[in-house]
């Protein structure tokens, strides 16, 4: 188990509400906004067969 | 005449869809606008508003769904229209902002994002709460700790994702984790509020931010302000983040008073916070709603506070800030959940026949979750109220259309309304809830009938909606407004020994 690393200086990186970055934006953070939409358009089945595909890899590249 | 507009495979989030409906809402001859994900929970209030129609039938959750009803055929294919254009210009791929002000196409995954921003160390998941726990997973991949803002997140995803952190130096912030503070910037919903020397772990989005504005308001400042997700002291989490939080502050060199917020906590789990917080050096402030005051634990370092209110005034005490000097019922309808929990435990020490539609002992169970009973408190931010909807810090539409009922209800003689302000939060919660206020205080006036209506601002002077104006609006629509929650359920309670 690792010691929680501290928070510099903070920069967010937003997927979901979009309106939540841009008061991230009003308040000169750094912070960049996904263009999210609901993967393998919300059908279940495919998602879990991504997310077995996703931790068989490893996990590591989140594209 | 109702016309229906469905997006099949388009996505927007809720509140998009939100602005959306208020946008045509106001359109010539337009009475009444609907457009929503087609959820199951969302076609259950299509059928409560009457705009269900033979279309919606068909539609499937991952489809928008835009129901207008309107005077003329003309009127109603006009919205249509405009909310095509709007769905189209916006998604799939619509463009985004980035740091530098430029128009950029928005990265689409966040492996893109952190190549965009390589010094990103927080990833804000607001995203419906089935598909958190992969973005989640991603980040931890990605060595950046997320804050997950989403609800309906499973307790098994949660534990995964938080052992996973533990092991990898990193935190998860939530799920159904609403604000944080860190280094001085609000994250998600939280008010502005100075730099200071107390730093604050809280298991409670309201709860912090109701903390936040009582610091400010008494003259300290917060260094950090972690939030770890209403579950975490639950037995099965064991407190992960909250250790994590812990330890964060411990090491903060701007941190020198710690204050822990959570509801009542696993006693193991409890055991397991305070032994650590006992293995720093920096005093702390214990606020575990609900557990009652524990002066027997109390040492130089540990003390113990019963409500948020007391928690607050302890640690300004501790940071070194000088402090400035019948029988009718009463209804609560909270849009934050730990000041609705709050009020609750107030309540309960006072009154018999208290209900709520959130669980705390010695509290009735509402049978209808939206229907007040007697004495009681409803929790609009709790999950069965956000599936598919805008948490109502943000459209407080629902909250609004029932203030008219509970304030008329027999009995009744007061109504207690919480208003969160700060980011992330409507730009005008003390407006937008006039309409309702003016209908319940007229209404009550034919009737014969006296009603007090209590109100607390959660915000300060600095934050975008104005602590100041929003009390004035209150003040003006008759509101008694209060500068805490406590003070407002404390006057409730007296007010509620008169008679109607």
């Amino acid at each position: 188990m690792k010691k929680v690393k501290k928070f510099e200086r903070v920069e967010v990186i937003n997927v979901g509400l979009e309106f939540l970055y841009d008061e991230l934006v009003k308040q000169g953070i750094g912070a960049v906004n996904v263009n999210w939409a609901p993967p393998a358009q919300g059908n279940q089945e495919m998602l879990n067969i991504l997310r077995s595909l996703r931790s068989g890899k490893g996990g590591t590249n989140g594209d | 005449m109702i016309k229906t507009l469905i997006k099949q495979n388009f996505y927007q989030d809720s509140v998009k869809l939100m602005l959306l409906s208020r946008r045509l809402s106001k359109m010539e001859e337009i009475e009444n606008v609907s457009a929503i994900m087609a959820t199951c929970s969302n076609i259950d209030i299509l059928k409560m508003a009457g705009l269900y129609t033979e279309e919606v039938r068909k539609a499937s959750p991952d489809d928008i769904v835009v129901v207008v009803e309107g005077k003329t055929e003309k009127a109603c294919a006009l919205a249509i229209e405009e909310a095509e254009r709007e769905i189209e210009g916006r998604s799939p791929g619509g463009e985004g902002k980035d740091i530098s002000g430029e128009e950029e196409e928005s990265p689409k995954s966040l492996a893109a994002a952190r190549r965009r921003l390589p010094g990103a160390n927080v990833t804000l998941i607001s995203v419906p709460g089935k598909y958190a726990f992969d973005l989640a997973d991603q980040s931890l991949d990605l060595g950046i700790s997320p804050m997950i803002f989403s609800d309906n997140v499973s307790l098994e995803e949660e534990i995964s994702l938080k052992k996973k952190a533990e092991k990898l130096g990193l935190i998860v912030m939530g799920p159904d984790c609403g604000t944080c503070v860190i280094g001085g910037a609000c994250i998600g919903f939280g008010n502005k509020v100075k730099q200071g020397n107390i730093g604050i772990a809280g298991a409670s989005g309201t709860g912090i931010q109701q903390l936040l504005c009582l610091l400010y308001n008494g003259g300290g400042g917060v260094s950090q302000a972690i939030g770890t997700g209403g579950r975490d002291l639950h037995k099965e989490v064991g407190g992960i983040s909250m250790l994590a939080a812990v330890d964060l502050l411990e090491e903060d060199e701007d941190t020198r008073v710690l204050v822990l917020i959570s509801k009542p906590a696993d006693p193991e789990v409890e055991k397991k916070i305070l032994q650590r917080v006992r293995s720093g050096k920096k005093p702390a402030v214990i606020c575990f709603l609900g557990s009652g005051p524990r002066p027997e634990e109390a040492d130089g370092q540990l003390c113990f506070e019963p409500t948020l209110e007391e928690a607050a005034w302890r640690a300004l005490q501790l940071a070194g800030i000088r402090l400035q000097p019948g029988r009718s019922y009463i209804r609560g309808l909270y849009t934050g959940g730990t000041l609705a929990y709050e009020a609750l435990y107030l309540m309960k020490q006072k009154l018999p026949e208290v209900y709520s539609n959130i669980p705390m002992e010695g509290i009735g169970k509402l049978t209808d979750s939206m229907v007040g009973e007697k004495n009681s408190v409803v929790d609009l931010g709790d999950d069965e109220f956000t599936k598919g909807r805008a948490h109502p810090m943000i459209d407080p539409g629902l909250r609004n259309s029932l203030i008219l009922r509970e304030a008329l209800a027999e009995g009744t003689g007061v109504l207690m309304l919480d208003f969160m302000l700060g980011y992330g939060c409507n730009g005008d919660p003390a407006g937008e809830a006039a309409e309702s206020l003016r209908a319940a205080r007229k209404k009550a006036e034919e009737m014969g009938k006296s009603i007090r209506l209590l109100g607390h601002v959660c915000g300060t002077e600095l934050d975008q909606q104005d602590l100041r104006k929003q009390e004035a609006t209150l003040r003006e629509l008759g509101v008694e407004t209060y500068s805490s929650n406590a003070a407002m359920v404390r006057a409730a309670i007296e007010y509620g020994k008169r008679e109607v």
